[in-house]
């Protein structure tokens, strides 16, 4: 029989022990990428980086999908940012209770739609319609991309958005009626100037959806390895990172595997420089309202 | 009556309806004319000329003034784009688009009438600083309107054009030729048993960590280092997930075989933080006295977290998982590489044979879609995807309204 | 639906009006209000005097933050709440349907129980109230007007342009105090604004409370029966969301008429 301490004990290390699990898989999911990855990095270096893409010459430079992946997760936040800031203001400021009660599960349903249903939705429907409204030369483009992923990033940014608008204390807002001002003003010059640092890393988190989304994109961008000329061009087909992958992994086979497995790694750091600064970003709206107040 | 308000009033109508109409013809690629367009802008100009003048007349400041020069801007666009062309073809510039001149009157209508019905609260309220505040208002209102619209677009196509696919055959019989015909019974069960194993997967996993965090970890290095792993593994994007999935459980665990097991192992990792965080957040919300309470009756740690803490926290451990798993459900990027073939795998059996899952068998169709007559199974499998993936946040939803705890 | 709507087209009218008695800043007529279903003023009916200062005091939850917010109508801003009754300000009802709240709040300015500066700059904290109003004043001259009738500006006079938050919690409430001076209010209203600072910055806060009464009206709050006794002229007394007596200070503190004021006064309950 085991004494009653050194069971609390056992316990104590197991738990641990889980917990350490799921930090190694982290490192392990990074380890892996690159040690698949380490084969194409050696043999062709700095040409990875190149805009040349051409699987029958050997030529595998990433830039295209790198390119693409920016354009398209920044149009998607040109989209996305306006119209969720606003929702998210509407929702924690002005909003009647039972409105926001009624409207907050349509949010969580947009966030809860599967990617390859925008995918499916976004070129059946929307890419035929931009083909039709533009005269484009096909239905794939940069534009329904930017249109879809501005969609999809939207749930982040209202959700998140809304957290930290709803965090600025309730004191700092009456501070303000009480001199005068009204809702809008309070609204405007203290609840989101003390929220900017939340609203931020919503923006960033959504931008990393965006980078990160593969099934929505694959389906609409075109999957051309080619930097549109000109490059603002968002009527042109072209690629991502993520479509580039999951386009391409299926049937590879050698050393193109290992410069998906680079690709990989890309998105990889992108996307985890990107959470560590919307993290610390978080962490310091809350300490501003919780530690020094 | 106040005249001033009636006139900020009409302008408002006016505006709101023409933004209406070019919301209208842009969403169906409506010709219209150019006569059409300046009659649009032109009412709201002279509207805002009326209310300009009417304002000069009763007030001595300058916002008259301010509402003649918007009224002239809105006038002067709509004269200008007289000489738009009938398509511009924006080919001469390297672009690649033929954008008819159409689009732009609907496009300016949407906009100038929205931002006209917007600066009309200005002269109801008469330049005060309420009027500022009601036209945020309304702005604020519009955004929350195009927020949801892209919703009912999805969920109004999605149902319209699949709920006739969904049929008795369609639910109960394997795919015959290439999806025409058929269904996708075996795609439904192998979605199942795909989140099933996974749950039995990541349970553990998740809530021990949770636990760990919550209970034991005391705030220092440790505890940073897991909570950046476990967000920066939240944003991992999905393919990320399915190329490590792929090289290590098929290549390496099961010598290059794809199969249940290897899918369910990756959509755990991809759930494993949403877990986390639930749970951590759950265990949280149970008070530090009621812990203190049961540590002062003598009973060790490992008691007061079985009998005191956990109780209260599992319907929101539960929601959590089953959130995740709702996420897992919908995924495709993890699987395709790891788990799924479109046909032949038949109704899951094992393990380690490969199945069929429904976010696939869509991504299948898709493919085939022009090549073979797949149009309508296609969408019916869209909404049964959707079907399933909202039943099962919907049930995590159930389970908090029900167990919520009040402390 | 019609009739709010003829409502909001209406004519802007006069609002109703009132010669209060000289030397009489406000007078609360009848006041009632509810929050949801429950009843957290009773009937209240007091005079503010000009350039004096009123004291409210009473046992915690007994009304009295819910009665001085309804001074300046902060309790607008909880949904739950409903008013009855009359608050006359210079002759002029606050609660007309005619008056503007945010008009109201400027005019009746208010410092709250916890020091709450805006998380920007000193300066920008004072002159908020002046920007969101309108008015146009020079910054500077309002932030050295309102720091030196606050007795802040020699303590920081060489760090205006540090935030707020970092000045020390006697230093927050003095400065909340010329943030709330500003927007050249005529009455200051405050919630315990001692209850969260030590003794000596409360005694900083007290002189500057006696200070202000020159030149404005002042309704302060507070649960310390000595601070009641030292700064006020007059006192009011509650207890369960009524107004149980008001008169004088000494009066009140030596020869309470009612039998509850002289409980609560001799330490007897609350
Ligand atoms: N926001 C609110 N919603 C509902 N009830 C409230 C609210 N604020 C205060 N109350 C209730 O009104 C009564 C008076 O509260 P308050 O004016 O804060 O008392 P005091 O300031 O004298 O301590 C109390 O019973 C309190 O519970
Ligand atoms: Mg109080």
């Amino acid at each position: 029989m085991i004494s009653r301490r050194a069971k609390d004990k056992m316990v104590h290390y197991t738990f641990f022990g889980i917990a350490t699990v799921s930090v190694l898989i982290i490192f392990f999911i990074f380890i892996f990428l690159f040690v698949e990855a380490y084969p194409a990095i050696q043999r062709f270096g700095s040409e990875l980086l190149s805009r040349d893409w051409n699987v029958a010459r050997n030529q595998f430079g990433l830039l295209p999908a790198i390119f693409g992946s920016v354009l398209v997760a920044v149009g998607a936040l040109v989209v996305a940012v306006p119209l969720g800031l606003g929702a998210a203001i509407y929702l924690s400021e002005i909003a009647p209770n039972r409105i926001r009660v009624l409207l907050k599960p349509f949010i969580e349903l947009l966030a809860g739609i599967p990617s390859i249903v925008y995918g499916f939705i976004g070129a059946i429907l929307l890419g035929r319609f931009l083909y039709d409204t533009f005269g484009m030369r096909g239905t794939n483009s940069f534009l329904a991309g930017i249109l879809v992923l501005g969609v999809m990033a939207l749930p982040i940014i209202v959700s998140m958005s809304d957290d930290s608008l709803k965090a600025v204390p309730k004191d700092l807002k009456d501070a303000s009626l009480a001199l005068g001002a009204t809702k809008w003003q309070t609204i405007r010059k203290v609840t989101i100037p003390a929220a900017i640092s939340g609203i931020s890393s919503a923006v960033i988190m959504g931008m990393g959806r965006a980078i990160g989304e593969t099934m929505a994109v694959m389906l609409i961008i075109g999957s051309v390895m080619r930097i549109p000329v000109p490059f603002f061009d968002i009527f042109e087909s072209g690629n991502t990172l993520t479509a580039l992958i999951a386009v391409q992994m299926g049937e590879a086979h050698g050393i193109i595997i290992n410069v998906l497995f680079t690709a990989g790694i890309m998105l990889f750091t992108i996307v985890a420089v990107m959470s560590i600064i919307s993290d610390i970003l978080q962490k310091r709206t809350t300490d501003k309202f919780e530690g020094k107040r | 009556m106040n005249i001033r308000k009636l006139i900020s009033l009409w302008i408002f109508t006016v505006s709101t309806v023409v933004a209406i109409l070019g919301f209208w013809a842009l969403a169906t690629r409506m010709d219209v004319e150019y006569w059409m367009f300046f009659v649009a802008l032109t009412l709201i100009s002279a509207s805002y000329y009326l209310s300009g003048i009417y304002h000069h007349m009763t007030e001595k400041d300058m916002n008259g003034v301010f509402m003649l020069f918007y009224a002239s801007i809105v006038l002067m666009v709509a004269a200008f784009s007289f000489y738009l062309p009938e398509i511009l073809d924006m080919r001469q510039w390297e672009i690649n688009a033929r954008i008819p001149n159409f689009f732009f009157y609907s496009l300016s209508m949407l906009f100038l009438g929205i931002f006209s019905s917007y600066l009309s609260f200005r002269p109801f309220y008469n330049f005060k600083k309420e009027g500022a505040q009601m036209g945020a208002y309304y702005m604020l209102y519009i955004t929350m309107i195009f927020t949801l619209i892209p919703l009912f677009v999805i969920l109004f196509n999605i149902v319209y054009r699949g709920a006739g696919g969904i049929t008795w055959e369609f639910l109960t019989e394997d795919i015959i030729s290439m999806g025409e015909r058929g269904g996708v019974y075996p795609a439904i069960l192998g979605t199942l048993a795909l989140i099933l194993v996974t749950a039995v997967i990541v349970l553990p996993l998740g809530v021990g960590t949770a636990i760990y965090l919550a209970e034991y970890a005391r705030k220092g290095l440790a505890v940073r280092v897991i909570r950046t792993a476990v967000n920066i593994l939240q944003g991992t994007p999905s393919i990320v997930h399915g190329l490590f999935g792929y090289a290590f459980f098929v290549l390496i665990l099961f010598d290059g075989q794809k199969c249940l097991l290897a899918g369910a192992l990756t959509l755990a990792i991809l759930t494993l933080p949403i877990v986390i965080r639930s749970a951590e957040e759950a265990l949280n919300a149970v008070p530090g006295d009621l812990r203190d309470a049961s540590l002062a009756l003598g009973a060790s740690k490992w008691q007061t977290i079985k009998k005191v803490v956990l109780p209260p926290s599992l319907p929101g451990i539960l929601t959590g998982t089953v959130l995740g798993l709702g996420r897992a459900a919908g995924e495709t990027a993890p699987i395709m590489f790891t788990a799924v073939y479109f046909s032949g795998a038949g109704t899951p059996s094992s393990l380690l044979r490969p199945i069929q899952a429904l976010p696939y068998h869509l991504l299948s169709l898709y493919r085939l879609i022009g090549y073979r007559d797949v149009d309508l199974q296609a969408w019916a499998t869209a909404l049964l995807l959707l079907i399933i993936v909202l039943g099962v946040n919907v049930s995590a939803i159930i389970i908090r309204e029900k167990y919520r705890q009040r402390f | 639906m019609f009739e709010k709507f003829k409502e909001l087209l209406k004519e802007e009218m006069r609002c109703e009006r009132k010669e209060l008695p000289k030397g009489i800043k406000m007078q609360v007529e009848s006041f009632n209000l509810w929050y949801g279903k429950t009843q957290a003023i009773k009937s209240v009916n007091m005079d503010l005097k000009e350039n004096k200062i009123t004291a409210i005091i009473g046992p915690s939850g007994c009304g009295k933050s819910t009665l001085i917010r309804g001074l300046n109508r902060m309790n607008d801003t909880i949904s739950s709440v409903k008013t009855e009754g009359k608050v006359w300000l210079d002759g002029f009802n606050i609660y007309d349907s005619t008056t503007d709240c945010v008009d109201v709040r400027r005019q009746v300015g208010m410092v709250f129980q916890k020091p709450n500066p805006f998380p920007f700059s000193i300066a920008d904290n004072i002159y908020y109230g002046c920007e969101v109003n309108g008015m146009k004043v020079e910054k500077d001259e309002v932030v050295e007007r309102c720091l030196k009738q606050s007795a802040l500006w020699d303590e920081v006079k060489d760090r205006l342009d540090e935030n707020a938050l970092s000045l020390s919690g006697g230093q927050q409430q003095r400065l909340c105090i010329a943030r709330a001076l500003a927007t050249e209010p005529e009455v200051i209203l405050m919630d315990e604004p001692c209850s969260a600072l030590d003794p000596i910055a409360t005694a900083k806060i007290e002189d500057l409370i006696d200070e202000l009464k020159n030149h404005y009206t002042v309704v302060i709050v507070t649960h310390n029966m000595q601070q009641a006794a030292r700064v006020s002229d007059y006192t009011a007394y509650m207890y369960l969301g009524e107004l149980i007596e008001f008169g004088d200070t000494t009066q009140i503190f030596e020869n309470p008429q009612e039998n509850s004021t002289e409980k609560y006064i001799t330490g007897r309950f609350g």
